[in-house]
């Protein structure tokens, strides 16, 4: 499997500079939905075809909106005082409660109607997500994948987010090429380090991955950014 | 579509508004029996709606309700297959956080934490299903794929929900995708799936899970055998976050996708476990997918849809969908659709009203549609050697 492209997003006002157009498609949304998105968007510009691609989200593990966060706290006071009878809830924000609103934004967006697979928000699920892009290519769903993520620290207006999208394929890639030749999953059983995190364990191995010479390079998950229940390695290949 | 072994299912449990079994919830469809009802705390509470599908057995108040739920359908299914989870995948969804009432008010659950609590103890891959009321029946065919591609032998599928909370009755009203309480209805009929007077679904709690094994393997242990899996299929409506399109082109893509996954035409499916929610575009764009898919069937293919008894356990939906096809495989019966008495203009269908119907499916199609457009597909069929 290879890595054909890599975006990594973190400041919605980029998006709203560079594409004021997709920004009014995304702005409505919690502010992880809209930077996945957006580099998904991006990566997806590289790929082949990206009607035709597989896509696999991973869903925040926080819910990155303000906005629910206070419907929430509103609704359990009226519950509590048993008077939330007439409450109207802003049925743009019960959208931001829905995990997989990225996959929907972005099918739409691309038109594209292919394999999709949206994965929740539990810590260590992007390690996932590659090993069902794997699976995905090689069981011939499709030729290309598109793997998007987005995530924030807290569910705070004023909490910076992160995002990163990968496009994968079968085919040789261009540059640089860099090859999945293999993931392994042993146990580890150590639960409580985890930090969870959509976007931030790709976004580090992204970030090394750049730093690597030509080769076989092994890359272990830190205990933080995996499930706490697995031990994952991956050996990356560069051509 | 790369060679792929047998798999079938050896084992599966389930919880719902119908009951802590499989048993009870088939035998409740089979009476045609609803489990949706007025839950007294949330009229109390004057939200907007005070009817659902609750899992009676596991109170409200207790905190870790969510793994409750979820671990009592896995436990059944790992019972009932004689396996044990350390060698076994996990591939389930849990749905969305949740913020649930507690004595001194609400405290807020994260599917994500729930979900690898679950995950703990399961050897092999381990995959949180997120693609709404879909997720259920995605997950069936994720580890369908697992196991048939020789990945694994062994793997727990389903989903559970505890979205029946104040916070979801009030954002799903928002979205006009539950029916609202009016006066003087009966809250046991909230739910009427393709009927006239459909206004929604009723928001309910469940979990169901299978234990999905090679043919091999469960031979090989002497394991009982419930029905087989031949296929599955997903799709994206890519057009609306909120409704499908009209003509249902998502879903019947879903639906071909399964059955070409599955190296069969549409002559194959004998009965259909639809999705069914009752909201007013879902069901018209059901029916008329399903219409397409057989062009020359439709009028006598049963078509049945579960959740105007158990109500919609989002997450849970397909699983608990896919244990009853596997109970219709077996038995020779579909259930009736709960609370459908007048079959809606644009939803015409072979409906299976008021009674079982006796028609001896060897396959039945169970389909999934989720909010935002992802839909999943899986072809059951009785077990023969």
């Amino acid at each position: 499997m290879y890595l054909k492209a890599t975006a990594i997003y973190n400041d919605p006002q980029l998006i709203r500079h560079d594409d004021p157009e997709l920004w009014r498609s995304l702005r409505r949304f919690n502010l992880p939905v809209q930077l996945a998105v957006a580099a998904a968007v991006a990566v997806a510009e590289q790929a082949q075809d990206a009607a035709r691609a597989a896509l696999i989200s991973l869903a925040p593990c926080r819910s990155g909106s303000p906005e629910l966060l206070n419907w929430a706290e509103k609704i359990a006071g009226r519950y509590g005082s048993g008077d939330a009878g007439g409450f109207r809830m802003n049925p743009v924000h019960t959208l931001h409660a829905v995990d997989n609103l990225a996959l929907s934004a972005l099918s739409i967006h691309l038109g594209n109607h292919a394999y999709a697979l949206g994965l929740g928000g539990a810590a260590g699920q992007c390690w996932s997500a590659l090993e069902a892009a794997r699976d995905c290519l090689a069981d011939g769903l499709a030729e290309e994948v598109i793997v998007l993520a987005g995530d924030q620290e807290i569910s705070d207006s004023g909490s910076k987010g992160l995002a990163v999208a990968m496009l994968l394929a079968t085919g040789a890639a261009g540059q640089p090429d860099w090859r999945l030749s293999d993931i392994r999953r042993e146990p580890q059983r150590r639960r409580g380090d985890q930090e969870p995190h959509a976007a931030r364990g790709l976004s580090a191995m992204i970030e090394n991955l750049r730093q690597q010479p030509a080769g076989e390079w092994q890359y272990q998950i830190s205990p933080s950014d995996g499930n706490g229940i697995d031990n994952y390695t991956l050996t990356w290949t560069k051509a | 579509m790369k060679h792929r072994r047998r798999v079938v299912v050896s084992g599966f449990g389930a919880i719902s508004a119908l009951g802590d079994s499989p048993e009870a919830l088939w035998q409740g469809l089979m009476q045609c029996r609803s489990g949706v009802d007025r839950l007294p705390f949330f009229a109390d509470a004057q939200l907007p709606v005070s009817t659902g599908g609750a899992v009676a057995s596991i109170p409200f108040e207790q905190v870790d309700r969510d793994e409750v739920i979820a671990n009592h359908a896995i436990g059944q299914a790992l019972s009932m297959a004689g396996i044990g989870p350390e060698d076994s995948g996990f591939v389930w969804a849990t749905g969305l956080d949740t913020f649930q009432v507690v004595e001194n008010g609400m405290t807020y659950r994260s599917a994500g934490d729930c979900f690898n609590t679950l995950a703990e103890p399961f050897g092999g891959p381990k995959r949180m299903i997120a693609t709404a009321c879909a997720s259920g029946t995605q997950a069936i065919g994720e580890a369908f794929r697992l196991v048939g591609s020789g990945s694994l032998e062994s793997c727990i599928a389903g989903g559970s929900s505890t979205m029946l909370t104040p916070f979801y009755l009030v954002g799903f009203a928002g979205l006009q995708a539950i029916a609202a309480d009016r006066d003087g209805d009966d809250p046991s009929a909230a739910c009427r799936p393709f009927d006239r007077q459909r206004s929604g679904f009723a928001l309910a709690d469940g979990a169901g899970a299978l234990l999905i094994e090679s043919l091999d393997s469960a031979q090989r242990r002497g394991a009982k055998i419930y029905g087989e899996i031949l296929g599955f299929g997903s799709s994206q409506d890519a057009f609306d976050l909120n409704r499908p399109p009209a003509d249902g082109s998502g879903a019947l893509l879903c639906m071909r996708r399964t059955l070409a996954d599955a190296a069969e035409g549409e002559s194959a499916v004998d009965a259909i476990s639809a999705h069914g929610t009752a909201t007013h575009a879902g069901d018209l764009a059901e029916a008329a997918a399903i219409r397409a898919l057989l062009p020359r069937r439709w009028e006598s293919v049963p078509v049945f849809s579960i959740k105007g008894a158990i109500g919609h356990p989002m997450s849970a939906a397909g699983a608990l969908e896919g244990i009853v096809a596997l109970h219709c495989c077996g038995s020779g019966f579909v259930p009736p659709t709960v609370n459908l008495n007048d079959p809606d203009e644009g939803c015409e269908l072979r409906h299976v009203i008021g009674q079982p119907l006796e028609c001896r499916p060897a396959t039945v199609l169970s389909v999934s549609f989720g909010m935002g457009g992802q839909n999943a597909g899986v072809l059951f069929r009785r077990f023969a050697d």
